[in-house]
């Protein structure tokens, strides 16, 4: 190595020190204790000492993790792909060339750039089962509407309502992108081809989309898995454990009962979970992702 | 994405389906037209649901707090009111016709609603119809005159409805009916009449005796609905009420009042001694030894000697108040003394609000005690005394306008008050103009009657509650906005919440500002071993999830002693951050490798590039970085919710969260609060729309 290729390599290490120190620091090393201190009964103030199985065991009977695991699978199978899918018809319908994109896009982004906590505190009095805009509603058509956030029945739905609500901004404008990426060529021949409508979005929209598509699926699971603002804010968990969502569990567990042990173990459980998930999806879907450059 | 056309399998398989449409032939504009609609509609839809719940919330932090349960008024709206004679009190105004039906006019309500029904005479109904059940349809409301009745059509007839035999219902045909018969009778007399039975033709009706004027005693029968009726009174009425105890208004009896009839009291003076004042109930003027005194500033007007014995009183509401006092006066006039320089004959004083001190002299001075209280040092009983004739300035106020009342140190002494400087939404029935700023609580809750005095009253009548409308104008109370910012929540208000927040997320930006951007330029430009791999590792912590090291970094931070501290919220921006570097490393490798070489031939080190020639080229870049961690430090509950416990720590988010618990009922503020802490980043968002568009796209794309 040159004197002058290892200067620049010298100075390279030093310009990047900030976030290797920081890689090390706040992650490699936070990683590796993380999953240590999931086998031990870590509770803040104690040394921690390593209990074998303990926590393992801990787990597969406790209730909390099961219905907390139940509950995120809920909220992430109502948003996401539900949510994609309106984001999806919004961003095509944008891309008609409609009057007022600009405007329109705006509209749908404005909720992504609220805070989570005052999003769900303003959900919370809309979804007020006396007095919020949509029993009032409801009532002006003569329906009684349900409790909502304080019915377990209707939590989780109120809180995928909200997770739509501050979601689908940020994917409509990445799928508009993805829209727009669509060489217009394609359509033209699809329609010397004799294709429309609906064969048009099945054969030319979705395969171009689809690698737009799945990362905002993707993106939007793991997203959805670490959902908290809500339970935090307005339900602390409840009525009945029905919005107890993973990490909230996880705060619970870690920062009220200071089982930090225990709550390093529940988040190795939920970063697995994502891995896995985020494997099926990629496996799933590399039959039907389109990429361009594979052809 | 390049512009070439790919020979993707576009189906012939799609002619099947394109078959199938075309059977439905649709001219091509036609079927433009009706999918722009369509998209139209749906977006339509789409932003209807992502607005309306701002705009709800917008109308809610710009409503007086009574109106957030009356969810019928959408459009914030001010309620006028009018000064309730001496008292404090603000009362409600409405509008209602006027008596004979030509206008409308400004009443306040008095007491209660009334409930009325339309009775017919028994004995005089005229042939009945039985009417089968199933047939008799829909019942519905007949007004005619005053009177209100239950009418039905059969066989294209209209019929008054009056009882009911077994599957058929009884009625009286419309156009057969004898007005004179009908009566409208309060539902209270009513339900006290006498029942009886009256046999017409084959049928038992029920009916009541009820004594009806000029007529004798009928038997009636009930045909009508309840008709729901509120007795008003003109408005200027207002300006003559007195606050009266509650206890001190007895004798109800039921008068006629103008058109109506409505409850009136007689008011006696309560006493201190209330046990012995038994005994002594002849003399209704029972004034203590401290009137006697000569400077009794608490003689109630109503209550002067003997000539007002005879004056009924009428009721327009009842709430619980308490007597208060002006700090500024506690502070200039109480006075410190030992008890056994409070001399007194055991005598008391009882304000008009019935609140009772004990009066004694010190000094030579009349006083009252406010405070007695045992002086830890010395273990003497100190008294707090405030001379008698200041009691003038105390007033009574709806214990329900009054904020937690905190401890003020006068003399030595802890006195509860209060601080009117952000009043609470109750407030708005108290007339803020006349109160001292901070006041001290004088005594115990009293229940306080507003009563006017029969005598003034000329007009009183009875209006459908459909008539009766609040006398309401539109008015946003932005001062909402304000009160949500001051309004402490343990111990801190919103102002320190959102300063916090900002010094917050200042940090993360010239954290981050100072640690991507080298990094991604050392990543973009400078060749080492293991730089492929290390960019590897960068574009890989992208896809870690934060929650997964959250306990050991806890740890760490606990270590170096920085919970509760704003640190934890910010250390790490200064060790960089995978997406920005990822990003700036993007926007590096796009700037021409030649501009950096003629600069270095030039003799420009590497810093000198950096900061003269690189950094201006990518200020769009900064910028993005700048908006992005704004907004994530902004939003960010997870860290502030784990590191902070200090009210005066807390960063909005949380705040927020205390504010639920604390101010449930304020619906408004909350919103007004929520909306607050929503508009720096909506507003970012407006001024910056590009940047964030750009920065989501880009994201995006990257997959």
């Amino acid at each position: 190595m040159s004197p002058m290729r290892r200067n620049e390599a010298i100075s390279f290490y030093i310009w990047i020190l900030p976030w290797l120190l920081g890689f090390l620091i706040w992650q490699l090393w936070p990683l590796i204790e993380s999953l240590y201190l999931g086998f031990t009964n870590y509770r803040i103030l104690n040394v921690p000492q390593f209990t074998g199985l303990a926590n393992v065991e801990r787990l597969v009977n406790d209730r909390d993790f099961w219905q907390s695991l139940r509950v995120t699978a809920g909220y992430v199978i109502g948003v996401i792909p539900i949510g994609n899918a309106i984001a999806l018809g919004a961003a095509m319908a944008l891309a008609r060339k409609l009057v007022g994109v600009n405007f329109w896009r705006t509209i749908y982004f404005l909720p992504s750039v609220v805070s989570g906590v005052a999003a769900a505190v303003m959900w919370w009095y809309i979804f007020n089962p006396d007095t919020g805009l949509i029993n009032s509603a409801l009532a002006g058509l003569g329906i009684k509407g349900p409790g909502w956030l304080t019915d377990p029945y209707w939590a989780l739905p109120s809180v995928i309502i909200i997770g739509w609500w501050s979601g689908i901004g940020g994917q409509v404008v990445i799928y508009l992108a993805g829209l727009k990426g669509i060489p217009a060529s394609l359509y033209e021949a699809a329609e010397i081809d004799g294709a429309a409508g609906f064969a048009r979005f099945r054969y030319i929209t979705l395969p171009m989309l689809s690698p737009t598509i799945f990362f905002n699926l993707i993106t939007g699971m793991i997203g959805a898995f670490q959902v908290f603002d809500a339970a935090y804010a307005i339900t602390d968990g409840g009525p009945n454990k029905a919005t107890q969502f993973y990490i909230f569990n996880v705060y619970q567990e870690a920062f009220i009962h200071q089982n930090m042990g225990y709550a390093s173990l529940l988040a190795w459980v939920l970063f697995i979970i994502i891995m896995l998930m985020t494997v099926v999806v990629i496996n799933a879907s590399r039959s039907r992702v389109y990429y361009e450059s594979e052809v | 994405m390049a512009n070439r056309v790919e020979p993707i399998p576009v189906p012939l398989a799609g002619a099947e389906t394109e078959a199938g449409t075309r059977k439905f032939t649709l001219s091509a504009t036609v079927r433009k037209i009706l999918a722009a609609l369509g998209s139209y509609g749906f977006l339509g839809l789409g932003a209807i649901f992502m607005l309306f719940p701002v705009f709800w919330m917008v109308m809610a932090a710009t409503k007086p707090t009574w109106q957030i349960t009356a969810p019928d008024i959408i459009i914030p709206s001010f309620w006028h009111k009018t000064p309730g004679g001496e008292s404090l009190r603000l009362v409600n105004l409405w509008t209602a016709p006027t008596e004979d039906g030509s206008g409308r006019r400004d009443v306040i309500l008095y007491g209660g609603r009334r409930q009325y029904l339309s009775m017919l005479d028994a004995n005089r109904l005229g042939e009945l119809t039985p009417i089968p059940r199933d047939q008799a349809g829909q019942i519905s409301v007949l007004a005619i005159d005053d009177f209100q009745f239950n009418s039905l059509t059969y066989n294209g007839q209209t019929y008054i409805l009056v009882g009911a035999d077994g599957d058929n219902l009884l009625a009286v045909p419309q156009n057969g009916l004898d007005l004179d018969t009908a009566v409208v009778v309060p539902r209270s007399v009513q339900r006290a009449a006498e029942r009886a039975e009256v046999i017409h033709g084959d049928y038992p009706l029920p009916v009541r005796q009820i004594e009806v004027e000029g007529k004798g005693t009928l038997n009636l029968i009930e045909a009508g609905p309840n008709i729901e009726l509120s007795t008003v009174l003109p408005a200027d009425y207002a300006q003559h009420a007195i606050l009266v105890p509650a206890a001190a208004l007895t004798d109800k009896e039921t008068v006629p009042i103008g058109s109506t009839e409505a409850d009136v009291y007689t008011l006696v003076e309560l006493s201190a001694q209330a046990e012995q004042s038994e005994a002594d109930a002849s003399n209704p003027f029972r004034n203590q030894s401290a009137s006697q005194q000569n400077n009794n500033p608490f003689q109630s007007q109503p209550a002067a000697e003997g000539e007002t014995s005879s004056e009924k009183y009428l009721v327009i509401e009842q709430a619980e108040y308490r007597p208060v006092i002006g700090i500024d006066i506690l502070q200039q006039h109480a006075m410190r003394i030992a008890q056994d320089e409070f001399r007194s004959d055991g005598a008391t004083i009882t304000t008009e609000s019935g609140a009772v001190f004990p009066v004694g002299t010190y000094n030579d001075q009349n006083v009252a005690l406010i405070v007695s209280q045992e002086v830890q040092t010395g273990g003497a009983r100190n008294v707090l005394v405030l001379p008698v004739e200041q009691l003038n300035h105390a007033q009574l106020i709806l214990s329900s306008s009054l904020l937690e009342p905190f401890p003020l140190i006068v003399d030595g002494f802890a006195v509860r008050m209060k601080d009117f400087d952000h009043p609470t939404v109750e407030e708005e029935n108290i007339d803020l103009s006349r109160m001292p700023h901070q006041v001290a609580i004088l005594g115990d809750r009293q229940t306080m009657a507003l009563a006017i005095p029969v005598s003034v009253v000329t007009e009183a009548y009875d209006v459908f509650n459909n008539d009766l409308q609040r006398n309401l104008t539109v008015n946003f109370m932005l001062n909402n906005f304000v009160r949500a910012m001051l309004r402490e929540t343990a111990d801190a208000s919103f102002l320190t919440f959102f300063k916090n927040s900002a010094v917050i997320a200042a940090m993360n930006i010239i954290g981050h500002l100072f640690s991507c951007t080298i990094v991604a330029y050392a990543f973009a430009r400078m060749r080492a071993p293991g730089r492929s791999l290390l960019f590897g590792i960068v574009v890989a912590t992208l896809m870690m999830p934060g929650f997964i090291t959250v306990i050991p970094v806890y740890r760490i931070f606990r270590d170096l002693g920085m919970v509760d501290t704003p640190w934890p919220l910010f250390l790490r921006s200064f060790f960089g951050n995978a997406f920005f570097i990822f990003l700036m490393r993007q926007f590096f490798t796009t700037i021409p490798m030649e501009l950096e070489e003629a600069a270095r031939i030039d003799g420009a080190n590497r810093l000198q590039i950096f900061f003269r020639l690189m950094l201006p080229l990518i200020t769009p870049a900064l910028a993005t970085i700048v908006i992005f961690t704004f907004l994530g430090s902004w939003n960010d509950s997870f860290n502030a919710v784990i590191y902070l416990n200090s009210p005066q720590n807390y960063t909005v988010a949380i705040g927020l969260r205390q504010f639920i618990g604390q101010y449930q009922s304020e619906f408004n503020l909350l919103m007004a609060a929520a909306a607050i802490v929503m508009l720096p980043t909506v507003l970012l968002f407006f001024f910056a729309q590009r940047f964030f568009i750009e920065g989501i796209t880009l994201t995006g794309m990257k997959g």
